[in-house]
């Protein structure tokens, strides 16, 4: 089946419970399963622990090791990994817990954002993303600071979705914020796809929206302010489960980047979730104004 | 600091215009300090070089004012340099 994600035509050889069409122009990526088995007891030592990343324990293995392959190791899931010196194929080997749902799960939420972050084809921001009057919103906020509960409010009421997590962003000569997939997980823990969601924002705009989410107490004002200068440089994020290309140079000069292609503002938001609708209305708002 | 020393810009050092600041980034620590336009000019004299003596000397080709009034506004900036990470004595 072919799919179109991060602003790619992709081919999967499997049935993974993916749904978002393909624009019917040839893939620049295909990801299959390798015909060949893994023995893990004999690789595992070789690969370089990264991180736990909530459900599972990630590895990586840097191609320095093997001057040939990059590889990406999710515990009992799958051995994924691709050629470090050409672009275009994804191989696999399902592990004991490796089912389609748990394969396409970290295919899409971490294993492809590696892939486009280690050829240098996309910079991860981290925050939520939606599209609000035929411009991206981008929600950022420490962790448990509702990005995701706004950003599912929108789409909820029909905003095609930008990102739930991790927000590509193309860099050229401008910024160019893409659209990741269309899925939305407004929980966390749970190795699934999430909610299917029906519209998938196409714009790539090279500026956008960024508010940063503060809570404030449940009956406080909303109020939006605006932030500029060195100030947004401390709102916007990279992905940190990207943060392995060691680049930290490059990293920090996207940052700025992104922080200059951004409308950027801060957002108070009443704590509590009857007062959502307000906090929508106000962002739609905000956004009609400002333009 | 005398101005016999040799000193360090770190790699992970960059100067970024962000909207209408011209600002310091430190790439390991994530800080940053915004620079006005002076300090702007020491910090791309002081990257060129890696001994004080020319930092200053150059500067003082750049700008028309007292040895001791730069001798001072060089020490405060290289000691807030050195505090935010961005520049290392180098020990001779």
């Amino acid at each position: 089946m072919q799919l179109y994600a991060y602003g790619t035509e992709i081919e999967v050889d499997a049935a993974f419970p993916i749904i978002s069409k393909s624009r019917g122009i040839p893939p620049a990526l295909k990801v299959y399963e390798s015909k060949s088995s893994v023995d893990m007891t004999e690789n595992q030592n070789s690969f370089e622990f990264f991180r736990n990343n909530q459900e599972r324990d990630i590895y990586f293995l840097e191609p320095q090791r093997t001057q040939e392959r990059f590889a990406v190791l999710i515990d009992e899931v799958a051995l994924f990994s691709w050629d470090s010196q050409k672009q275009g194929n994804i191989e696999y080997t399902r592990l004991q817990d490796g089912t389609d749902t748990h394969v396409a799960y970290w295919l899409m939420q971490l294993v492809l954002p590696v892939y486009f972050t280690f050829f240098e084809i996309y910079f991860f921001l981290h925050g939520s993303a939606v599209e609000v009057e035929g411009e991206h919103a981008l929600f950022f906020a420490d962790s448990f600071g509702g990005k995701s509960t706004i950003a599912d409010y929108f789409v909820n009421r029909g905003h095609p979705l930008v990102t739930d997590d991790k927000l590509p962003v193309r860099i050229d000569e401008e910024v160019h914020f893409l659209a990741s997939y269309p899925y939305h997980r407004p929980y966390r823990g749970v190795e699934d796809m999430g909610r299917h969601v029906k519209r998938l924002s196409t714009l790539q705009p090279t500026q956008a929206f960024g508010y940063r989410l503060l809570k404030a107490s449940a009956d406080d004002e909303i109020a939006i302010s605006s932030v500029s200068g060195a100030a947004k440089f401390q709102i916007v994020r990279g992905a940190s489960e990207l943060n392995f290309t060691q680049d930290i140079l490059a990293h920090t000069r996207y940052l700025a980047q992104v922080s200059n292609a951004l409308n950027m503002f801060e957002i108070s938001i009443p704590w509590d979730i009857n007062r959502l609708p307000e906090v929508y209305g106000c962002i739609i708002h905000h956004i009609k104004e400002y333009k | 600091m005398t101005l016999t020393e040799h000193y360090n810009v770190i790699p992970e050092a960059l100067l970024q215009k962000i909207d209408e600041d011209t600002v310091l980034l430190n790439g390991r620590t994530r800080e940053f300090f915004t620079l006005n336009d002076s300090a702007a000019e020491f910090w791309d004299v002081i990257q060129s070089e890696t001994h004080l003596q020319r930092v200053f000397e150059k500067l003082l080709a750049q700008y028309d004012v007292p040895e001791e009034m730069l001798d001072n506004d060089l020490a405060s900036f290289v000691t807030v340099l050195q505090e935010k990470g961005l520049l290392e004595i180098v020990e001779t």
